[in-house]
């Protein structure tokens, strides 16, 4: 009980601290709206000398392609970012030197990373779809606005059974015991693998196999089906979710076995100080 | 577990560290050699020692933050490896002045933090805040909304003593809570924990400032290479130099090694532990040395034709009262070399 009660407030912690930074700090909440503008910007720009958004949408299949970068966008670093948030953070908390008065006062680190990490993972997703929201709605019209919060809904169920694997970076982060993100490796791997900017079609067949053990690429997939307005999607999503759903149990319990052994060493190491 | 009559208990702590690996050849530090000490409940014990004596890594062991390799440690009686959250929820640390916080926070946004983290909330989070900040003198000097960024190190110190304070502990440890303070926040610093102390806390922190020591501690020990070398009362310590005479030189000239050549040709020509003190800003060399009555002529003669042998110029030479500083140069010598941090 004292465990699930120091999880949540390790949360709401997490969430005042970020609020209250970006706060003191609106230059970090003005490029934290921007960056999917500049984003999307950038690709139409380099996509449009090579072929016309028409060509570009027959490619992909889908029927809106400015609201499909926008999603995609969103989707290809929020997805990821439960890992990231988890790994990096962890990093950065030790440079900043507060890690260990965290962990001097919390009863069990693993259920902080992931409560903190989840925090951190939300608050991000949030930021990202109050940003682009408007220029969904403004060129799709409501109907992308409502598929949008799907999105979002399978967006942030995607990111449970990641918290398991974010916990584990954030410790192994944490163990090797140096002041940079060493598993940001995962995240080019994750985006490859997600079919965001790179089909899974057309990956080595043994890529594609992993992939289908990737729950961001079922992220993807779902985000693709709500951009593509195509008829009878609910019962792909449910699908969809169903999968997502199993993964988080195996997931989470693969990644609670291996932060408990992981604790072990960081206070062996001395990790944590 | 959970009764004590002592606050922290540690017997036979000892901890090697790996270091190197990769690009350099691994080898073992020993840290702690078996440290063993007590302190009771409601007084500030010092743990005094050179840097690398070892000092960090017992505070990081009564902190559960690091596990020792041998020994146990009990704080008011939990064990601090199997009782770790018991032993969590009973401490206050303060592990350096100068990081540990949000930069972009105010102080008081940063206590509000770790005061979540550490589990308080809703009104006796925010009453707790200002409790604390009054204490550690923050609300008086108009800096609890102040950016950490923007806060002086005096100020970044009180702001960790306050944070150590959150839980109202009973047991405080801090490690050189005034290194790098000005003297007015030094003297600040030192007047919280006594005060800290007569209210019943037990504050136990690390310092290399003997003067620090014998000021503000019921009790100190002494740490060289892992072990402790004596341990007593500033009072008991000092009986130990009762009958000598300390004899300080201070040398001027060009220095590149911190002074070392210096004392190991002192050592080798007075056949007995020497001290130094190195000052970067006005290039002097202090050096202390113990003598028994009656000696002092003959020692200052020797330092001065060392110090002209590597063309050193002799500012001042004085005989001064005993010290713990005194005490440290006789015992120290019976320390090891490896030691932690």
């Amino acid at each position: 009980m004292e465990a699930v009660r120091a999880a949540l407030l390790s949360f709401a912690a997490e969430v005042y601290m970020s609020v209250r930074v970006y706060k003191n700090n609106p230059s970090m909440l003005f490029t934290s709206l921007t960056w999917p503008y500049l984003m999307v910007f950038v690709i139409l720009v380099l996509g449009s000398s090579y072929g016309s958004l028409d060509e570009f949408s027959r490619s992909l299949g889908v029927t809106n392609p400015i609201f499909f970068l926008f999603a995609a966008s969103g989707i290809a670093f929020t997805a990821v970012s439960i890992v990231d948030y988890g790994a990096s953070f962890a990093a950065w908390y030790r440079w900043l030197g507060v890690l260990p008065y965290i962990v001097a006062g919390t009863p069990s680190l693993p259920a902080y990373l992931a409560a903190s990490g989840l925090a951190r993972s939300l608050l991000n997703v949030a930021l990202t779809y109050v940003s682009i929201t408007p220029a969904v709605i403004l060129l799709g019209g409501l109907e992308s606005g409502v598929r949008m919060i799907i999105v979002i809904g399978v967006l942030i169920s995607g990111m449970i059974p990641l918290v398991g694997l974010a916990v584990v970076a954030a410790m192994l982060t944490v163990m090797v015991k140096v002041e940079s993100d060493v598993l940001s490796f995962i995240n080019p791997l994750l985006l490859l693998l997600s079919g965001v900017f790179y089909p899974i079609a057309l990956l080595p067949d043994i890529l594609e196999v992993v992939a289908a053990l990737v729950p961001i690429s079922y992220i993807v997939e779902a985000s693709k089906i709500a951009a593509a307005f195509e008829a009878a999607w609910g019962g792909r999503l449910y699908s969809i979710m169903y999968i997502l759903g199993l993964m988080a149990v195996a997931y989470n319990l693969v990644g609670l076995i291996s932060s408990l052994r992981l604790e072990r060493s960081i206070y062996l190491r001395g990790s944590a100080a | 577990m959970g009764s004590s009559v002592y606050a922290v208990e540690a017997e036979g702590l000892v901890k090697r560290y790996v270091v190197g690996g990769l690009m350099r050849p691994k080898r073992v530090v020993e840290a702690l050699r078996g440290v063993s000490f007590r302190v009771s409940k409601g007084i500030v014990f010092s743990l005094l020692g050179p840097n690398g004596a070892g000092k960090t890594t017992t505070i990081n062991i009564l902190a559960t933050l690091l596990e020792p390799d041998g020994g146990e440690a009990r704080v008011l009686g939990f064990d601090v490896v199997r009782e770790r959250w018991e032993v969590r929820k009973r401490i206050g640390v303060l592990l350096s002045v100068e990081r540990g916080f949000f930069w972009k926070l105010t102080a008081r946004e940063n206590l509000i933090y770790f005061g979540m983290v550490y589990g308080l909330s809703g009104k006796d989070l925010r009453e707790r805040v200002d409790e604390v900040l009054d204490v550690v003198g923050l609300n008086d000097l108009g800096a609890s909304d102040k950016l950490f960024e923007e806060m002086s190190l005096g100020m970044k110190a009180r702001l960790g003593l306050a944070r150590a304070l959150l839980r109202d502990p009973e047991v405080l440890l801090l490690d050189e809570p005034t290194l790098g303070l000005d003297p007015p926040s030094s003297v600040y610093v030192r007047k919280l924990l006594r005060s800290l102390a007569e209210k019943g806390k037990t504050v136990i922190l690390t310092t290399h400032n003997m003067y620090e020591a014998e000021i503000v501690s019921d009790k100190v020990a002494m740490i060289v290479g892992g072990r402790i070398v004596i341990e007593g009362t500033p009072q008991e310590l000092k009986k130990i130099v009762a009958k000598k005479v300390p004899v300080e030189v201070k040398l001027r000239g060009t220095i590149y090694d911190g002074g070392e050549g210096v004392r190991k040709d002192l050592v080798k020509v007075l056949g007995r532990p020497v001290y130094l003190k190195f000052s970067r800003d006005n290039d002097i060399l202090e050096v202390r040395i113990v003598v028994e009555p009656g000696e002092e002529e003959r020692v200052v003669e020797k330092v001065l034709r060392v110090s002209q042998s590597r063309g050193l110029r002799v500012v001042e030479a004085k005989v001064l009262e005993p010290s713990l500083e005194d005490v440290f140069i006789v015992v120290a010598s019976s320390g090891g070399k490896d030691g932690g941090g």
